[in-house]
């Protein structure tokens, strides 16, 4: 049992490893380079600018306040201010208190451009404000009065009741706290179960909407399933941008370190929201599980008949002597190339669905096979402790690791699955795989990876246990 | 008739077949020949240089930690697939895909390379002369590496074919014998995919026929290592 333990352990360390590396490698390729900037209405990790594996510096709030303070107490600039509409109400406890160190005219100009937001926020007197130093002045006054306010636990509570009861009182109570309320609103969205769920979201996604200014909504007409997918966007959106509208302190900033990264927002996006989604808006989990599936069942039925080629071949070269003529024959079919067998046999006409493509699969891997068990295979001259086959195993262990990866490495052994899929016109995980590189997908490829890399490892795992004796974690003959 | 003999009979058999090439145009095949020479040059020189390194490195306390290092190794290139990480490569460091696929098989074919070298230096095992002088090592990695060419050749190709079926990139790419073949497949040109399958056939059994005689000690490790 302990030992069971510690190869899992082992198991999911190295996991962990092979996905790290994974991650640096696709991210790298496929993040996007947005003209524009930043896209903040994003649930994409393609389209972050978070570093990949370590962030040395997380911005919260507190330091995007912080920076955007310096910055407009040199210049007036449009994308600060466009930034501070974006941070919204969050910012303001942070904000307000600073003006005061800034100059005169910069804690105007910085007042008169957040006027906007008190607009959005319904203040009441915000239209009547018509000069920068008035607008100061009237910030100064309306946050001597709500300050008190800017509780979580106030915010929190008042999101509770307009979950709960609705109404346009409620709303507007809450769209007063703007984006203060953020993680009171995403935290409130119920995991939809019934009718009442949806009408519960919609009246908090109402909320969300007009705060944010993004657009997923749940329309009129909405099922229970589109309540969840639109709950699971905000989620998702949120994920990714949370630090924007709060702030970090103690070991939460040190946490942030890893989290506030590209791989820490990808492992919770994978963890609790099943791998999110592809660009096309379809559950990955979904996806990639009807696809592996097949394509697992073209591995397991074609590694189950090239078995039974190598089992009969065996006994055959025990019982038969073979001539030279024989041998010269079995070369000549062993070097035709699998994707001219793949091709030939999909051109006869055996396009038709998983059954065929296990029969295409059993006869291209045997015809990989054949390699291993022929006798210009040398490895038939080494000693059996180099070959890390113990002779006195039985004989069907010793042929176990021919029947799981069919005497091929694993690698070339899936791009034949792939090639397979392709050729037969299966959506397998071959075809997920173009896609997703196609369209750059990096959520999807992860996904892909997680599960080819959770394969192998887990094959490794069977083989392991099959051969206790083997020094080396690999047995030879799994990938050669 | 002497087994030599022999051989040179049946090599008469692929160099014929390996003429069907050339019935789709000289300057074609030229060019897939090039890059085909260019990949398989590639890989079994990436092949030798960790081949050399593990040769170096293969102590009897080092052996645990070279095995390991295959071991993780292969964990590593294998958790992609291998078009995938090959139209990474492409991608990522504008190399041409040719290339690209010489580098990914090169260290598959090194991996499987080092782990002959940490055999054949077990306890136990008659071990070959250490890499004493820049010779013996040359010999030593020769004779690990002669019997794995027509593996290696039949991976460039494989690999290089499928990336080309499976269209994870842009048509515009060319590439050896195995883009050609793919192509073939893909667009169902029957004709072109029967010339380049005799040929690519024919150039698999005459090497492997030149390398039969390839000394056993160091042939561990060619078994079932063909591409698709």
């Amino acid at each position: 049992m302990r030992r069971l333990l510690r190869r899992l352990a082992w198991l999911i360390m190295r996991l962990f490893l092979i996905l790290v590396l994974s991650f640096f490698v696709l991210s790298s390729t496929t993040h996007s380079q947005s003209l524009l900037g930043t896209d903040f209405s994003t649930d994409r990790l393609e389209a972050t600018e978070l570093p990949i594996l370590f962030n040395s510096h997380p911005a919260d709030l507190a330091s995007r306040v912080n920076a955007l303070v310096m910055r407009l107490s040199r210049e007036r600039a449009e994308s600060e201010s466009q930034e501070l509409m974006r941070l919204g109400a969050a910012s303001l406890p942070i904000l307000l208190p600073r003006l005061d160190a800034l100059p005169i005219e910069a804690r105007a100009r910085v007042a008169w451009d957040l006027l906007p937001l008190a607009k959005r926020m319904t203040w009441r007197g915000a239209d009547d404000v018509s000069s920068p130093a008035h607008a100061y002045a009237y910030f100064v006054e309306m946050w001597r009065e709500r300050a008190v306010d800017y509780q979580p636990t106030v915010v929190g509570r008042w999101v509770e009741r307009l979950a709960a009861r609705g109404g346009g009182a409620l709303t507007q109570t809450v769209v007063e706290f703007d984006t203060y309320a953020l993680p009171a609103l995403i935290g409130a969205l119920p995991d939809v179960k019934s009718q009442t769920d949806v009408e519960r979201a919609r009246s908090l996604l109402n909320v969300l909407r007009r705060i944010t200014g993004l657009d997923w909504a749940i329309s009129a007409q909405c099922g229970i399933n589109e309540a969840r997918t639109t709950i699971d966007h905000w989620q998702r959106w949120w994920h990714l941008h949370a630090l924007e509208f709060t702030t970090v302190s103690g070991p939460s900033r040190w946490s942030a370190m890893l989290t506030q990264t590209q791989f820490g927002q990808w492992t919770a996006l994978a963890l609790q929201h099943r791998f999110g989604t592809t660009k096309e808006h379809r559950p990955i989990l979904e996806h990639v599980a009807s696809a592996g599936l097949k394509s697992l069942a073209l591995l397991l039925g074609g590694a189950a008949g090239a078995f039974a080629v190598a089992l009969f071949k065996r006994l055959r070269s025990r019982y038969s002597h073979r001539s030279l003529t024989s041998h010269f024959s079995c070369l000549v079919f062993m070097s035709v190339p699998q994707t001219s067998i793949v091709a030939c046999l999909a051109l006869v006409g055996l396009n038709h669905g998983i059954a065929a493509a296990v029969v295409v699969a059993c006869i291209a891997i045997a015809h990989l096979d054949l390699e291993s068990i022929h006798p210009v295979d040398n490895t038939s001259a080494l000693p059996a402790s180099t070959t890390g086959r113990d002779i006195s195993e039985p004989r069907h262990r010793q042929a176990l690791p021919n029947w799981l990866f069919a005497g091929t490495s694993w690698p070339f052994i899936l791009t034949l699955i792939f090639v397979i899929e392709q050729a037969l016109g299966l959506q397998g995980l071959g075809r997920c795989c173009v896609d997703a590189f196609r369209q750059r997908d990096l959520h999807l490829l992860m996904a892909l990876t997680t599960v080819t890399a959770l394969w192998l490892l887990l094959l490794e795992l069977v083989v392991q246990s099959y051969h206790p004796s083997q020094h080396s974690p690999i047995p030879l003959e799994t990938f050669e | 008739m002497k087994a030599s003999r022999r051989v040179v009979a049946y090599l008469a058999i692929p160099v014929t077949l390996a003429a069907s090439a050339f019935r789709l145009g000289t300057k074609t095949t030229a060019l897939a020949s090039a890059w085909l020479l260019v990949e398989v040059s590639l890989a079994l020189a990436l092949a030798a240089v960790l081949g050399i390194a593990a040769i170096l490195a293969a102590r009897p306390k080092t052996l645990a930690y070279l095995n390991q290092f295959v071991s993780r190794g292969i964990e590593l290139v294998a958790a992609l697939p291998l078009v995938l990480l090959c139209a990474l490569i492409a991608v990522s460091t504008a190399l041409p895909i040719p290339v690209a696929v010489g580098i990914v098989v090169g260290v598959l074919a090194g991996l499987r390379c080092i782990r002959v070298v940490a055999t054949t230096a077990s306890p136990g095992h008659e071990r070959p002369p250490q890499g004493s002088n820049w010779t013996t090592m040359r010999q030593n990695v020769g004779r690990a590496l002669r019997p794995a060419v027509p593996a290696v050749v039949e991976q460039v190709i494989g690999v290089e074919a499928a990336l080309a079926w499976l269209g994870l990139l842009d048509r515009t790419w060319i590439g050896g014998w195995g883009e050609r073949l793919g192509r073939a497949a893909s667009d169902g040109a029957v004709t072109a995919l029967v010339c380049w399958t005799l040929s690519t056939t024919a150039l698999a059994l005459g090497l492997k026929l030149l390398v039969w005689r390839a000394p056993a000690p160091f042939a561990e490790g060619t078994a079932g290592t063909r591409g698709t």
